[in-house]
């Protein structure tokens, strides 16, 4: 580095010198030895080249913003958005694979594997399934979905897996509903919440790590599941919802029209005072499409009344036409402006 | 701090399609930026959702993306548009006289300084800090904080490099001017002289 150039440095040059401000900011040898060579040049300089340095060192003592806390919730929402579909599903496919591999390896009995063997139904984006179980139950089975049992299914009590949104019409087998016994049992199984049915019809729509209750008809009892001690269950009577996040009820009320939570069997789509984000949540949910907004304001904004549409066309005109929005939908995005 | 070449390379990568990279990248990069989008605004929201937007836009126009000099510098860059930008639509409905009409605000608040000529000087830069306008208090901090050469700054700040020379001699000036008004440079003339006479004693 020339050091003649510092011969008529004032404080104001130094701090406005490359070669200067870098020595400070990334004190490496090289730079000090360069800063002890300049001192011994123009011991005149000292007080600028201090008073600059002191400048410099004391301006980058400020407060920081690092938000470290948020950090994996961030990544959450952009691994939500961005990450490839295809690669996430061959992973699953992968690591179901390696299961059944293990399960075969461990070697039970060919009819103890038969037994024990999982029975699934899945549903892909926007399509709607009914799945009749070997005892009469029948389970409509929203997009983007899936339902699981043991193939011995009915001889013990009767337990599903959940995953999704799905409308149950279980039968009966009890003739008394005060004396259910342990075989008359139906069980829904939604990550950590359990719901014991005693014959009824309910939907339950376990996404996003929230599960969501409500009853049409009949009576159940839901029970989180808590390690720690027992959770206190819910009898739900014709119209009760309930909505749990992490093992917690955080809503619980009354609806006013419980036979609307079958609308989706429908295709049919009601939202009352909903905001926007809601109901692209739901598009997003069980159609499977990608929502590119611009602006992020409009997220928040709440169409008010109440929307009754059949499809998805017809619903982003009501969206577009109450929210004064330009709705572009392009194949599997829907691009908000 | 990682080296040029590392963050390069999988910069590289990322834009290969490397789902891995690209999460090395976001977690490399996401305090940082989370600091520098405090500068403009304290609502986390909104330098959240810039933060997000960011990467999916990197995500997903990876394949037409050119090889920056410095991820860093490109990051910064587009994180300040995008904070911009929704500042701007935020406020669509209050007037915009200024081209920059957000604030550049560094604080000082949380630091806790025991030499009583440090917290004086600290204090000084604070509120000379405080004086300058927003252009010139962000060029400040992009050089003395974050060390970006002025190339990197006039990328960032989206202005030419004459521009840049001007602006930061023009924000220099103007502490300098401050710095002398203040009784503080007469302390520091008197410390640095007994300095000087201390050791010819």
């Amino acid at each position: 580095m020339d050091l003649n150039k510092y011969a008529s440095f004032s404080l104001k040059d130094f701090l406005e010198d490359d070669d200067f401000v870098n020595s400070i900011i990334n004190t490496s040898k090289e730079d000090s030895l360069f800063f002890a060579e300049m001192l011994l040049h123009y011991p005149e300089k000292k007080e600028d080249i201090e008073t600059a340095e002191s400048l410099i060192h004391n301006y980058r003592k400020q407060d920081t913003f690092l938000n470290e806390d948020r950090q994996a919730e961030v990544w959450k929402r952009i691994e939500a958005e961005a990450r490839p579909v295809k690669q996430a599903k061959v992973f699953s496919l992968l690591k179901l694979m390696r299961v059944a591999a293990a399960v075969l390896v461990v070697g039970l009995g060919a009819f103890t594997f038969w037994y024990n063997q999982q029975q699934n139904f899945s549903t892909t984006f926007g399509e709607i399934k009914t799945v009749v179980m070997p005892d009469g139950t029948t389970v409509l089975l929203n997009g983007n979905s899936s339902l699981s049992y043991q193939r011995g299914f009915g001889k013990n009590p009767r337990e599903v897996w959940l995953k999704g949104e799905g409308l149950f019409k279980v039968i009966h087998l009890n003739k008394n509903p005060a004396n259910i016994k342990p075989a008359e049992r139906f069980i829904v199984h939604c990550n950590d919440l359990n719901i014991e049915v005693l014959g009824t019809t309910f939907n339950v729509n376990n996404r996003h790590n929230k599960i969501n209750v409500g009853l049409i008809t009949g009576k159940i009892k839901v029970t989180a599941n808590n390690v720690k001690k027992a959770a206190p269950s819910l009898i739900l009577a014709p119209g009760d919802y309930v909505e749990y996040a992490t093992k917690k009820v955080v809503l619980k009320g009354k609806l006013a029209h419980p036979e609307r939570l079958a609308n989706w069997s429908k295709r049919q789509f009601v939202f009352a005072n909903e905001k926007l984000k809601n109901i692209l949540k739901t598009l997003e949910d069980t159609y499977g499409y990608q929502i590119k907004y611009t602006n992020a304001a409009a997220m928040d904004m709440e169409i008010e009344g109440e929307i009754n549409v059949t499809g998805v066309k017809e619903l982003l005109e009501t969206i577009s036409a109450s929210l004064h929005v330009s709705i572009y939908q392009n194949e599997n995005q829907i691009i908000i402006n | 701090m990682p080296k040029t070449e590392e963050t390069l390379s999988l910069w590289n990568l990322f834009k290969q399609g490397d789902w891995e990279a690209y999460t090395e990248i976001y977690n490399q990069n996401f305090k940082i930026l989370n600091n520098y989008g405090h500068k403009f605004t304290r609502d986390v929201n909104l330098i959240e959702d810039a933060v997000h937007d960011l990467f999916i836009k990197l995500w997903t126009n990876k394949d037409n993306l050119a090889t920056p000099v410095s991820v860093k510098n490109y990051l910064y860059k587009a994180l300040r548009n995008i904070i911009f930008r929704k500042m701007q639509s935020q406020s669509r409905f209050t007037e915009i006289e200024d081209e920059y009409p957000f604030s550049f605000e560094v604080s000082f608040d949380d630091i806790v300084i025991s030499n009583e000529k440090e917290k004086e000087l600290q204090d000084k830069i604070k509120s000379v800090i405080k004086t300058l306008p927003p252009r010139q208090q962000e060029i400040i901090y992009l050089r003395f904080y974050e060390g970006f050469n002025y190339p990197e700054i006039a990328e960032i700040m989206n202005i030419n490099a004459s521009s840049t020379y001007k602006l930061l001699y023009k924000a220099l000036n103007n502490m300098e001017v401050a710095l002398k008004a203040s009784k503080l440079a007469i302390i520091w003339v008197l410390f640095c002289e007994f300095h000087q006479n201390h050791k010819i004693l």
